[in-house]
């Protein structure tokens, strides 16, 4: 490490906050993505978390632009980007993708809670009962009618939600994508890479939630749906890493001048959280790890532990995924001749402790919307309803036989 | 019966009617924030805002221009400098802006402190400074603890010292 970097380049920029933009606003998109595979594509043993994966993927929508916020400084500033936008600027679509797509996922979870809304404030008293009232905005007609419109534009609304989640996310990945000066950050595939972990980390954010919910409401676990998880998440995370893997060996294969420096960048910068933290912890472990979290033989308990220890894995993997990218690309001096240091802080300067805070919020926010908008009400019924018709460990192996 | 439904299907589309409006309510209000937030000038010239030109123009100026004005009264030190290997530094870089000390020389002194906050701050070694380009010193080993005009005159860093190298 060391050489000559160029004076601006001396102290990295974009810091920790930085590294959590690219990683809250994936684990939305992918967050979103599942509660879709349900209501798109049918995939019924998504069910259990086809609501409660919108509510958090909301949550953490909720928690996207903190870090943008707080890392600006003055965060009032933000708004100038969306009252002057500039043409040329990629950056400046952001507020406007995240207002567009905040819109699309409030619109589907209040038609998919209004039926609840309109419940809500009709039983509850006092305060909460002005609140649900204020929440259902008068519409308080939940005829079947009423609420075949609502299924209809949920439809539509999960419709339009899939290429908003996969634009806001890819979006992420072209900011750093065109940058045409940095060999660690400039490449088309950028994009469809921050897309995939998007999913992957999405998919493994919903495996967690999920059992973490089960566990505090003393429910049990449904099994078909967390066997349908880790096979989504091994399926993507496959995707994922090939276009990961396939990037770094074109380059490397290339030998373009540049390449000297992003072998020096993984071998002497960022070995542990490139080599070690994302590509083994993060993709390696949990691609062996996976199936047999959902082989037929293995009993409910080890399927349990295996795909959520997988998830926490996946989780932690695509952090430093975006922890790679985002300071990694910074410690290539633009000279070609010399790495910049990344100094770890505790509290100062985007340090560990505020950075956690930040990454606390979505996590209070989901414990907050589910209290507000409870995803489960529904779905323990049909828990029930359906462990009554097949035993819930052989539901996956059925369908995946009989389709 | 034909009325029935229809009133029906007018119900069932309240909702969507009443999300319509909030939306349209939200889409006004950012239009009004923009207009009064977004200043007059904006775009007169460019991608900015136009007014902030003339405030440039306007300001006050606090750097004397170059060394030839400082001439005028310290010849000794103008001269010195010329000489020694500081010389392509201009006055104010150390001394900071001093428009009004030209303007009113005895009533504003301003001071400098010869410390290693000074000279460090071009002197001290950093990843991004090449020796090529400077002279640089670990700062803290080198002075050992001492301000560095003990050793160096700011103006004519080795006088003191036995003269250049
Ligand atoms: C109009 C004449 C004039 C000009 C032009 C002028 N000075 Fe001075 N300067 C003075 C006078 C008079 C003093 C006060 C001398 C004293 O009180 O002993 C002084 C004092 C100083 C001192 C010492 C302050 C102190 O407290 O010891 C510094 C440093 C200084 N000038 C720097 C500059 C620099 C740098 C410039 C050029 C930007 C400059 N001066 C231009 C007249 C001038
Ligand atoms: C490398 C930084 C530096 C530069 C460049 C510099 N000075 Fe100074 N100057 C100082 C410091 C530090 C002192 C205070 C010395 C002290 O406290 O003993 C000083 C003191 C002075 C004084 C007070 C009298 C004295 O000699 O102690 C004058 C006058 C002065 N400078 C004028 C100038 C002028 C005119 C120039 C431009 C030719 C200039 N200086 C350039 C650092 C600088
Ligand atoms: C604004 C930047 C700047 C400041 C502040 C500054 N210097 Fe310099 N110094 C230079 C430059 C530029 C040179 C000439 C290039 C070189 O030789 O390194 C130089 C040269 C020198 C040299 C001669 C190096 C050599 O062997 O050629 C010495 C010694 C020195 N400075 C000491 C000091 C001291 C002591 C101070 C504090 C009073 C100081 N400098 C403050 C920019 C600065
Ligand atoms: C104890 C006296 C002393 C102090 C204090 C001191 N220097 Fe020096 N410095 C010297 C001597 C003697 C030399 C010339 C011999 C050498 O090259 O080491 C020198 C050389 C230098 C050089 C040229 C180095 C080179 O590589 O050619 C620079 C730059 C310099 N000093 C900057 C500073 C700065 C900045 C400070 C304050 C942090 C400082 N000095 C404090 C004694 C001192």
């Amino acid at each position: 490490m060391g050489g000559y970097v160029f004076p601006n380049e001396i102290h990295v920029n974009w810091g920790l906050f930085i590294v959590l933009y690219p990683y809250i606003t994936g684990l939305v998109a992918g967050a979103f993505i599942v509660s879709s595979l349900y209501h798109v594509f049918g995939v019924s043993d998504l069910k259990p978390v086809s609501r409660l994966s919108l509510v958090s993927a909301l949550a953490f929508l909720f928690g996207a632009p903190v870090p943008l916020l707080l890392h600006l400084g003055q965060p009032l500033r933000a708004f100038n980007i969306m009252f002057t936008p500039h043409l040329t600027s990629a950056m400046a679509g952001f507020g406007y993708i995240y207002s567009f797509y905040m819109i699309i996922c409030l619109l589907e979870a209040w038609f998919m809670f209004r039926k609840d809304l309109v419940i809500f404030s009709q039983k509850k008293k006092g305060f909460a009962k002005r609140f649900y009232s204020l929440l259902t905005l008068g519409a308080k007609d939940i005829s079947p009618e009423a609420l075949h419109t609502d299924h209809k534009v949920v439809s539509v609304l999960a419709v339009v939600g899939i290429p908003s989640a996969c634009f806001l996310h890819g979006y992420v990945g072209f900011i750093f994508g065109s940058i045409k000066a940095n060999p660690w950050w400039s490449t088309p595939l950028m994009p469809v890479i921050f897309l995939l972990s998007a999913i992957v980390s999405g998919i493994a954010l919903q495996i967690l939630v999920y059992s973490v919910s089960c566990k505090v409401r003393k429910v049990e676990i449904d099994i078909p749906c967390l066997v349908a998880m880790n096979k989504y998440l091994w399926t993507f995370l496959i995707f994922a890493t090939t276009l990961e893997l396939l990037e770094i060996l074109h380059m490397g294969y290339e030998g373009k001048s540049e390449w000297d420096m992003v072998r020096g960048l993984i071998t002497q910068g960022i070995p542990v959280s490139y080599l070690g933290v994302q590509m083994g912890l993060g993709i390696l472990t949990p691609l062996v790890l996976l199936p047999f979290g959902r082989a037929k033989r293995r009993s409910d308990g080890v399927k349990k532990t295996l795909t959520v220890a997988c998830g926490i894995l996946v989780l932690i993997g695509v952090l430093a995924m975006r922890f790679n990218v985002v300071i990694g690309g910074q410690l290539i001096s633009k000279s070609m001749a010399g790495y910049a240091q990344f100094h770890w802080t505790l509290l100062s300067d985007e340090g560990v402790i505020p950075t956690l805070g930040i990454l606390a919020f979505p996590v209070v926010m989901t414990l907050v919307l589910v209290r507000i908008l409870p995803p489960w009400l529904e779905e323990r019924k049909v828990q029930i309803a359906d462990s009554k018709v097949t035993p819930l460990s052989a539901r996956w192996e059925l369908k995946g036989s009989g389709k | 019966m034909e009325a029935e439904t229809g009133q029906k299907t007018r119900m069932s589309q309240k909702a969507v009617f009443r999300v319509g409006v909030v939306l349209v309510c939200a889409l006004v209000v950012f239009g009004i924030i923009r207009q009064l937030s977004v200043p007059k000038s904006f775009g007169q010239y460019g991608y900015y805002r136009g007014d902030n030109v003339q405030e440039w123009v306007s300001m006050d100026q606090t750097f004397a221009s170059g060394n030839q004005v400082c001439a005028q009264c310290h010849a000794q030190e103008v001269q010195e400098a010329a000489q020694a290997e500081h010389s392509q530094l201009d006055c104010q870089s150390c001394h900071g802006p001093m428009q009004d000390h030209v303007k009113q020389p005895n009533q504003v002194h301003p001071r400098v402190a010869g410390n290693v906050d000074l000279c460090g701050a071009c002197h001290r070694v950093m990843v991004g400074r090449s020796k090529d380009n400077i002279r640089t010193v670990q700062v803290g080993s080198h002075s050992g603890g001492l301000d560095c005009i003990r050793c160096h005159d700011p103006h004519q860093p080795y006088a003191k010292i036995g003269g250049g190298r």
